[in-house]
């Protein structure tokens, strides 16, 4: 009967991740088969359900090949808006009505050390030159005992600082979240 | 009874309505009020002249949203404390990932400080002078197009369709000082003859660079019917092509930029002999500009705290009477050079307080004007 129902849960989880699968960006396949090694169709994502309930800004996933913990995903939606007017940047959750916003994606490894941080989906009248790959390479290699100074370690963007500023935050949120709660 | 059903259906579609209404904008009805302005002091470092004081602007701002896909950014601008503008007022809409259909008082997406000018983002207290005299910053008109962003080509647009400049509503207005200046319509109970146009890419896929190009084409706007005698309705228009580029460079503590801008008028010898200018007033075939600007911020290995102080220094050099058309002669007090060295102090990014010496040369008078000048820029 136990085990009935541990099958049974996991064969619900495992709908429910294969549903999360099919909503990942394109881009994250390719950018996880480099960085990881690996098929795509070898990797199992788990939601860790880390967040209260009623957080709207992303899910975080524990991220395995063949039951082997190779690192963790997170995909979520940060707030920005132009220059001025900014109240909400650093709110942490995420009312559906707000118009500026982009959703980024960020591949950690078993220490919860950034490999990769890959902006995807960006929803705001200012600040695309986030989006460069060569600016967002820098994060790699944080993890929750460093501090990301914007303007220092680093680059500042012209015309990109609020939306640089509600990056940085939100990634040293969900680090320091994760790397304080146990996760197993 | 009959009436009865059909009160009842009645009240119960209303309710219906009123409550999907609700329902839909429950989490969308939202207000983001911000601002920016600045005050600033200005003094020609000579014994004949006075320092000038002055709130040039303060701009309240207000984002709202009908819904996650519709909403209104409107600028509400006071000049010099007195004079009241509404600067940008547009209504947005969502129509794909990648396309936005925007209509109303917009910005023309031309150059850097058009776009990006709450005073807090550029170095020096005034605005770059060929953002005064070449291209008229702020620079608004009322159009319609789409804007948006294609995430894996780093590639951000605008296309627009929009009013032009006011040429000549019984007085000539584009000239040789300011080619464009004075006749900025500014949305305000403005007459169009002949729509304009405006396309501007920012391309961000490169290393610590990005690149802005945009180009505007159009004729200026005659209050001169199309029925009149064909003559004079040419003569009182002139064809306007402008071409903007732009590079802002961000690696490490240095920060540099470059703005070009070029602008051809045709038909600007019958629009000059149209006006009854003289060759103080006549305006160019051809009108260019440019700065290239570096900057240092000299707090850069210091803790985030101690924010950010940013020494730079701008060359500028810009002729608004470049090419004339039809051997008209070229006054030489348009051919200007600039050099403006300073600083500017930010405690944290949304403040800024700037200092700088502006140094400009032009070819009549041969010689330097220094000028002093302090200012504080901030947004919110």
């Amino acid at each position: 009967m136990k085990i009935f129902l541990l099958l049974s849960i996991h064969f619900f989880i495992s709908l429910t991740s294969q549903d999360d699968r099919d909503n990942f960006p394109k881009s994250f396949w390719r950018i996880a088969e480099s960085v990881w090694k690996t098929e795509s169709s070898q990797l199992t994502f788990k939601d860790l359900s880390i967040f209260e309930s009623g957080y709207k800004k992303g899910v975080f996933y524990k991220v395995s090949n063949n039951q082997q913990l190779i690192g963790y995903l997170y995909i979520g939606k940060c707030n920005t808006c132009r220059a001025g007017g900014c109240k909400n940047i650093k709110q942490l959750n995420f009312a559906e009505g707000d118009y500026e916003y982009f959703k980024y994606f960020m591949l950690l490894d078993n220490d919860f050390k950034i490999l990769q941080v890959k902006i995807f989906d960006y929803q705001a009248t200012h600040g695309h030159e986030i989006m460069n790959k060569f600016w967002l390479s820098k994060f790699k290699g944080y993890n929750v005992s460093k501090t990301i100074v914007y303007g220092k370690n680093i680059d500042a963007i012209s015309g990109a600082t609020v939306s640089a500023e509600s990056l940085i935050f939100d990634i040293e949120y969900i680090i320091s979240l994760v790397s304080t709660i146990h996760i197993n | 009874m009959y009436k009865k059903a059909i009160f009842t259906v009645q009240l119960l579609l209303l309710s219906y309505f009123l409550f999907a209404q609700e329902k839909a904008n429950v989490e969308a009805n939202q207000l983001i009020l911000g601002g920016y302005g600045e005050f600033t002091f200005n003094k020609k470092l000579d014994k004949n002249s006075l320092a000038y004081l002055d709130v040039p602007r303060f701009v309240l701002t207000g984002d709202y949203s009908f819904s996650g896909k519709t909403r209104l950014f409107s600028e509400i601008e006071f000049e010099h404390v007195k004079e009241v503008y509404v600067e940008q007022l547009w209504v947005q809409h969502k129509l794909h990932k990648n396309v936005n259909f925007r209509a109303g008082l917009l910005l023309v997406p031309v150059g850097i400080i058009n776009e990006y000018h709450e005073p807090n983002t550029f170095n020096s207290v005034n605005r770059p002078l060929i953002d005064k005299y070449v291209v008229p910053t702020t620079w608004r008109e009322i159009g319609a197009g789409f804007s948006g962003n294609f995430a894996s080509l780093m590639l951000k647009y605008q296309v627009y369709v929009l009013n032009g400049f006011n040429g000549f509503d019984g007085v000539a207005h584009l000239g040789a000082q300011y080619p464009l200046r004075k006749a900025r319509q500014k949305g305000a109970e403005s007459f169009m003859s002949s729509p304009n146009f405006v396309s501007a890419i920012e391309f961000y896929g490169l290393p610590y660079i990005t690149i802005g190009l945009a180009n505007y084409f159009g004729k200026s706007q005659t209050l001169i019917l199309e029925n009149s005698a064909i003559e004079t309705v040419d003569s009182s228009r002139v064809g306007i092509n402008l071409l903007s580029f732009n590079s802002r460079v961000n690696i490490k503590a240095l920060e540099a930029r470059v703005q070009v801008y070029g602008i051809e008028f045709s038909n600007s010898a019958a629009y000059n002999e149209f006006a009854g200018y003289s060759d103080v007033d006549y305006l160019a075939k051809q009108v260019f500009g440019f700065y290239f600007e570096l900057a240092y911020n000299v707090l850069n290995k210091m803790e985030k705290e101690n924010g950010s102080l940013i020494l730079f220094s701008r060359f500028e050099e810009f002729d608004t009477q470049y090419k004339m058309e039809n051997d008209l002669s070229a006054n030489s007090a348009y051919h200007v050079k600039s050099i403006t060295n300073g600083l500017s102090w930010k405690p944290n990014l949304k403040i800024a307080f700037k200092v700088d010496i502006q140094n400009v040369y032009n070819d009549a008078n041969a010689k330097w004007t220094t000028s002093l000048n302090l200012g504080t820029g901030f947004s919110f």
